[in-house]
């Protein structure tokens, strides 16, 4: 696939993702202590080999965005950034025998549902981590802080193979686990 | 590695500083991703800390006029949804309304004969009452996370100012924390930094109500003496205690009662009486009277 490709494909789960993200999952309770984002996938689709710097600075556009319309400066932002930090490392640890193509976007239908899920469960435990522990900072209540991570990452892995699932395959590799 | 020989020339010395500070870059490139990652977080941390330090900052926040707009929208839409719940409230209201009106009336006429009544005309009517309420409506918001906030349709234009208190229908809401021209930004008492001063309606008992994050109709009350008289059911409402509320505005009912591990206190669950997920009128309370109390205050030191 081309680079234009790429960027469009990005470009749109950006806008879809965001605008489910911000304007129908935050004004909804499905659980209490449930607060999903799927906003992740947009993170998630970058190709295999983008370098981690640029994967940062996505991290915190994203970031950002959901911040703006959620009153909270900076939480999202960090909490992305460091989840990008980790991905390759993630990457690296649920690899296929055959290394990754460079320029291939993760997605569910090309890669497995099973190896998305795992992808999909270390980022956002990763990223849920950081978010709720800064969002508590100084009124810190452990434990429904740490029930809040669960359930949330739990409702978040489970959006993200609903969304993932629906986008169309980068790539015919075809499944390996 | 730079192993020195000990030749006190200036070239040497400046050589080696040279050599010595293309290693550090050499160290920074090998771990940009580490350093770019550092610059990123702080730059992060510095966002959440002003937000948190003064935690009222209204910049990147929701009462930015294009967010505002969005949000009035999409409001209006799930408004005219509840309607029915929103207008059964403001009849509630408006019945209580009526009867303190006329039970005001009453009084007033039983004072008409009174002599007093011609002195006490003539200063009443100059002062202005003690607050003033203007009503609006919440537009955006969450409810779902552990440090809530509500965003409101009046803004600086209509005076508000922050630190304003926010009613609904069925009692406290919480108090303004960021003023922008159109909108606001309101703290509500689902917000886990809200710290509200209440008491026992019957027994005046005060106390401090704090959330624990779990759930939305449910806050706590901390810091009652446990030789005052608690049942469940028993009101709480307003202590007057801050300047921020009048006293005896509506909070919530106890559920139940339990000692707090340290002793000698009560930690008491209050159910609240304003369902969050479904509040949209609210008032917005202005204290006339504030700068001259608290410029009183200040003179007196």
């Amino acid at each position: 696939m081309n680079n234009t490709a790429n960027i469009l494909r990005l470009l749109i789960i950006f806008a879809i993702a965001t605008v489910v993200q911000v304007l129908i999952l935050d004004n909804i309770e499905i659980l209490p202590l449930c607060n999903p984002f799927v906003y992740l996938i947009f993170l998630l689709s970058f190709p295999f080999g983008t370098r981690t710097t640029t994967l940062m600075f996505a991290g915190l556009v994203a970031g950002l965005a959901i911040d703006i319309s959620s009153n909270t400066p900076g939480m999202h932002a960090a909490a992305c950034i460091f989840a990008c930090y980790l991905r390759r490392f993630m990457l690296t640890a649920i690899s296929f025998r055959t290394a990754y193509k460079e320029d291939d976007m993760p997605s569910l239908s090309s890669y497995g549902t099973v190896w998305y899920a795992k992808y999909a469960t270390m980022f956002v435990v990763a990223h849920h981590i950081v978010l709720f522990f800064v969002e508590q900072f100084d009124t810190l209540y452990l434990l429904p802080t740490l029930l809040r991570i669960v359930v949330s990452s739990v409702a978040s892995v489970l959006l993200i193979l609903l969304f993932g699932s629906l986008l169309p395959a980068t790539h015919d590799v075809g499944r390996q686990d | 590695m730079s192993t020195q020989t000990s030749v006190d020339t200036p070239t040497c010395g400046v050589i080696s500083a040279i050599y010595d500070m293309h290693n550090f870059f050499k160290f920074l490139l090998r771990h940009t991703n580490f350093f770019v990652f550092l610059t990123l977080e702080v730059f992060c941390a510095v966002l959440v800390v002003n937000f948190n330090d003064y935690h009222r900052s209204s910049f990147l926040s929701t009462a930015n006029l294009i967010n505002g707009t969005v949000n009035s929208i999409t409001s209006s839409i799930s408004r005219y949804v509840n309607l029915p719940q929103e207008n059964e409230a403001l009849a509630k209201q408006n019945t209580a309304l009526l009867q303190q009106i006329d039970l005001l009336q009453r009084q007033l006429s039983a004072v008409a004969d009174s002599a007093l009544l011609a002195v006490a005309d003539s200063t009443t009517q100059a002062d202005k009452p003690h607050f003033a309420y203007r009503s609006a409506h919440v537009v955006g918001g969450s409810t779902t996370r552990s440090r809530n906030m509500l965003t409101v349709d009046a803004g600086a234009n209509d005076g508000i100012r922050q630190d304003m208190a926010v009613i609904s229908p069925e009692g406290v809401v919480g108090l303004v924390a960021a003023v922008s021209r159109h909108y606001c930004l309101v703290l509500p008492i689902i917000n886990t930094s809200s710290h509200i001063s209440v008491k026992l309606k019957g027994s005046n008992h005060r106390g401090q109500l704090n959330w624990d994050g779990m759930s939305v109709s449910t806050a706590q009350m901390i810091d009652v003496p446990e030789h005052a008289e608690v049942e469940i059911g028993d009101t709480i409402v307003t202590s007057g205690a801050s300047t921020f509320f009048p006293e005896g505005l509506m909070v919530g009912t106890v559920n139940y009662i339990e000692p707090d591990r340290n002793g000698g206190f009560y930690n008491i669950g209050v159910e609240l009486a304003v369902d969050f997920n479904a509040v949209y009128t609210v008032q917005m309370i202005e204290d006339t009277r504030l700068t001259e109390r608290t410029e009183l205050e200040n003179s007196y030191q």
